[in-house]
């Protein structure tokens, strides 16, 4: 029998699927910075925000490597930890990330293979292979499910980008189980060589239009300050980072309207 | 006389112009949110269809604008009066259009409609442009269409569609053959090797006193078409009106409707300003029949219009009527203006009788014979257009529509539209200006203006009120309905164009739940829609759009989002293009309707709804220098209360030219 704690967790979790911050429960919560941006990434270069549009992989150009804990509001059983390998190969990029969201009795295990492209000096294009696991006590099954997401991003001026992302465009009579499918379309632009804004709108099929913006402000080349708004639980975020040598330290929060705080951080290593 | 360098940079321009947009680029605005209205407002399902067919015969046989006279030109029938008007005038200052940059700096053109139209124009002769005379010419296309789950499982015949078209042309003759199995037909229902529908046609065109007959199967289209129009619905959209006054005309019917159309000879006659054009038609037409007890007499219960032959009802119905047809045409050009007079006369081998008629049916038609006579008129002087028609069902029910449009500067045209259909006017033919697929019952004023509000910013609005003053389908009183629109494009550069469209329309319908007398309340909807599309090169072209829809009282919420990806891959003589659109919607009355890339000659305009997506895939190859291969997959999924639904489609096409 469920402890009234459990039931609690689930409750929150079963919340979590149609109105949290960041969308549905498949969307990738990595990346202290990007968290920071309200999840306004997708047209971002930077490590995280490659799972978030794979079109970013070519973006990096040196091999890194990153942990990252998304901890919402405050709960343990609703924290997410990542790890994710970054490898540039000439003008592509390879990507590798492991998530896992929730807890012993209520847990999800994705992983995903990414691949981008760049097609030419505008345009790139990346994929990732996606693998999920839930897993849920008592005698829920277990569900496992493969499909893909997919992005672009495409430099329409030397300070203005586009970028487009899908997730899961699997039609659902080849699947077993549902898995939700969404369509991120977003414009970012460079101000100036120390700031830079963007804008996103995300539609899931499990939650409703979610509108995103952000902006990212660096003083000093090590340090960088970031502050954004989601409009899905009107969350405001905000996050600092500082690059250390090879090492890139971040840490953001974000807030949602009845939830309370969500904090995240991250820790991006350089392997060069 | 401009040198022949410079033509031949036009020409390739102009290839590289068309080569660089995929098909779907091809497309007017305008056909994108008619069909689109179609889908939303008509019950005619195949109306959107005439579209394509339309297009897809511009596209082959361009229009060649160097030598057309007026009423060629508004062949563009995208194109308003205004513009057909304007850029006829051009030429007949400039003598040529030789580029179609030029196009772009006529009044009321710009850039964008120029690149638009380009698919759709010829600057110069046949030969020139395609490299070859124009010898004996064939054209071969073939449809498979299967979708998942089958409609009807209980079909005599395979869930899949398959239509067949041939078409050829040899110097001033030309023909077609158009063999079509709907989803569930038997693939020969008769004893003969023969598809349920079976179309076929011989032209004839002169440039004499004789100028084009037809034997076989034809479309024809009079003055504003409230008597006969077997061709485009006009006024549908309230803020991209197109060419309103229509024009005359008789050309071979190559559309899947199977009953619309004439089967029989038609000649057209010109000298000079006048014209004269005559057809005579007998054709079996679709039609549920009712034998009386007494008398043994059969008559016509109502007219079947679906095509569809399926079920044993709709199998005693599949041409149970002959139908004739008769009509003699004038026309005359007495300088700005022009006259029509028509008559016409439908004669059914079974009457239709309509003895004991509910309400909603005390107008309908009855007997065996219908007579029409029409008259329409287009006066053009200057920026002023009038134009005019009326229509009387022989003795005493009437349609006359009245519409004025004026320019008063390059930048701004207004037009303004009053009709009037009797409740129980009939043209079994015919499609008036602002008419529903009925056609009849109505009483409306229209009015709208497009305005170039700066360089590159066009703003246009239009409303439209029409009352009912006899029942209607699914409302059993008399009632008014309301519809305005407000529409903003923004085109800063070639690559990039903006368009946002907010419009409300108000109906009235019966409420369902009530019982005895129905009670009717008003149903307003609420549509915004924003496009954003960019041409990120040659090959990559994206369309984002987001759509937004509120229906009241209910407060049903409606919202979607979708992106297109058309590349066109770089080496190889293919083009793929990809859709993926999330869906929530409160329930199917905040549906959303979406155009979608389809095979060339078909039109896909499917109603989203529910809490889903739907993904559609598209390559196209040219796979021999004369072939054509097209293979679409779309698939949808909703999620809800209800359950999981599933559904899908695979369309191939095979095009061989030679």
């Amino acid at each position: 029998m469920y402890s009234l704690h459990k039931i609690s967790v689930s409750t929150i979790f079963i919340f979590l699927f149609s109105s949290a911050s960041g969308g549905d429960p498949f969307f990738p919560a990595a990346g202290a910075g990007e968290a920071g941006m309200g999840w306004s990434c997708v047209t971002k270069p930077g490590f995280w925000s490659s799972f978030h549009n794979q079109a970013l992989l070519p973006f990096n150009s040196t091999a890194s490597a990153g942990i990252n804990y998304h901890g919402r509001f405050g709960i343990s059983e609703l924290g997410t930890r990542s790890a994710a390998l970054i490898v540039p190969v000439e003008n592509a990029g390879l990507g590798i990330i492991y998530s896992h969201f929730g807890c012993r009795d209520l847990a999800r295990h994705s992983a995903g293979l990414a691949c981008g492209l760049k097609l030419s000096e505008k345009i790139s294009a990346g994929v990732q292979a996606d693998f999920f696991a839930e897993k849920t006590a008592g005698e829920y099954r277990e569900r496992r499910s493969l499909s893909f997401e997919a992005g672009l991003h495409i430099m329409i001026s030397e300070q203005a980008c586009l970028g487009i992302h899908v997730f899961n465009p699997v039609p659902g009579a080849l699947r077993r189980d549902y898995l939700p499918s969404s369509l991120r379309i977003g414009a970012g632009i460079m101000l100036s060589r120390e700031l830079s804004v963007s804008s996103e709108a995300e539609l899931s099929t499990d939650g409703g239009p979610d509108i995103r913006t952000g902006f990212e402000y660096s003083p000093s080349g090590s340090l960088r300050l970031r502050g954004g708004f989601s409009s899905q639980g009107n969350s405001f975020c905000f996050s600092v980072g500082y690059r250390l040598k090879q090492v890139q330290i971040d840490l953001g929060f974000s807030t949602h309207y009845s939830l309370g705080i969500s904090s995240s951080a991250s820790i991006i290593f350089s392997l060069k | 006389m401009r040198p022949v360098r410079q033509r031949l940079i036009f020409l390739f321009l102009l290839i590289r112009l068309t080569a660089a947009y995929p098909q779907e680029e091809k497309i007017p605005y305008y056909i994108m949110e008619a069909a689109e209205e179609l889908s939303e407002y008509d019950t005619d399902a195949d109306a959107a269809g005439e579209f394509a067919v339309r297009l897809s015969e511009l596209a082959e046989k361009p229009i060649r604008i160097n030598t057309a006279d007026e009423n060629e030109l508004s062949g563009l029938f995208f194109l308003t009066d205004f513009q057909i008007k304007s850029l006829a005038d051009y030429i007949r200052k400039t003598g040529k259009i030789y580029t179609i940059y030029e196009i772009a700096a006529i009044p009321g053109f710009d850039a964008s409609l120029a690149r638009m139209i380009a698919p759709f124009v010829s600057l110069d002769d046949y030969k020139q442009i395609n490299g070859k005379p124009s010898g004996f010419r064939n054209d071969l296309l073939s449809n498979f269409t299967l979708k998942y789950p089958e409609a009807d499982t209980s079909a005599p015949g395979e869930s899949w569609k398959i239509l067949a078209r041939y078409r050829f042309s040899a110097g001033k003759f030309s023909g077609h053959i158009t063999s079509e199995k709907d989803a569930g037909e038997k693939l020969f229902p008769g004893k003969m090797p023969v598809t349920d529908f079976l179309s076929a046609g011989l032209v004839w065109e002169g440039a004499g006193l004789i100028r084009k007959v037809i034997a076989g199967d034809f479309g024809a289209r009079y003055g504003l078409g409230t008597a006969i129009n077997t061709g485009l619905r006009t006024g549908l959209s309230l803020t991209q009106t197109g060419y309103l006054t229509g024009g005359d005309e008789i050309r071979p019917y190559t559309s899947g409707d199977e009953n619309l159309f004439f089967r029989g000879v038609a000649v057209q006659l010109r000298r000079g300003n006048t014209g004269m054009t005559m057809f005579c038609s007998r054709n079996r037409i679709d039609a549920s029949t009712d034998t009386a007890e007494n008398s043994q007499m059969v008559t016509i219960r109502t007219f079947q219009r679906s095509g569809l032959h399926t079920t044993a009802s709709s199998l005693a119905s599949k041409d149970a009527v002959a139908e004739s047809s008769y009509g003699i045409s004038f026309s005359t050009d007495i300088r700005a203006l022009r006259l029509n007079l028509l008559w016409v006369q439908n004669r059914f081998s079974v009457p239709v009788m309509n003895n004991d008629p509910s309400p909603g049916e005390l107008y309908d038609f009855s007997g065996r014979t219908s007579s029409t006579a029409s008259a329409a008129y287009r006066y053009m002087p200057g920026r002023l257009l009038l134009y005019g028609e009326i229509s009387l069902n022989l003795p005493d029910r009437k349609a006359w529509v009245q519409g004025i449009s004026f320019r008063p500067s390059d930048r701004l045209s207004v037009n303004m539209v009053y009709r009037h259909y009797d409740p129980g006017f009939f043209s079994f033919h015919g499609k008036g200006l602002f008419s529903s697929s009925s056609g009849d019952n109505s009483e409306g004023l229209f009015g709208n203006f497009i305005f170039e509000a700066a360089r590159h910013l066009f703003l246009s609005a239009g409303a439209d009120v029409r009352s009912h003053p006899w029942l209607r389908y699914r409302c059993s009183a008399p009632s008014t309905t309301f519809g305005r629109e407000i529409r903003l494009r923004y085109l800063p550069t070639e690559n990039f164009s903006f368009e946002a469209v907010y419009s409300k329309r108000a109906s009235v319908y019966d409420i369902t739940e009530s019982t005895g007398i129905k009670k009717q309340n008003e149903t307003e909807a609420s549509l915004l829609k924003l496009s954003f599309r960019y041409l990120a090169s040659d090959h990559l072209t994206l369309t984002t759009r987001i759509d937004c829809k509120r229906v009241s009282p209910s407060g049903s919420e409606g919202i979607i989002m979708l992106q297109d990806v058309s590349w066109r891959i770089s080496g190889i003589p293919a083009t793929l293009w990809f859709r993926h659109c999330i869906i929530r919607t409160g329930d199917w009355d905040s549906r959303i309707y979406a155009y979608e890339n389809d095979l060339v000659n078909s039109f896909s305009v499917p109603a989203l709804w529910g809490n889903g997506s739907r993904t559609c895939i598209m390559l196209t190859v040219k796979a021999w220098k004369s072939t054509d291969l097209r293979i679409k997959f779309a698939s949808g999924d909703s999620y809800g209360s209800e359950g999981n639904k599933n559904s899908g489609e695979m369309k191939i096409q095979v095009r061989v030219r030679f």
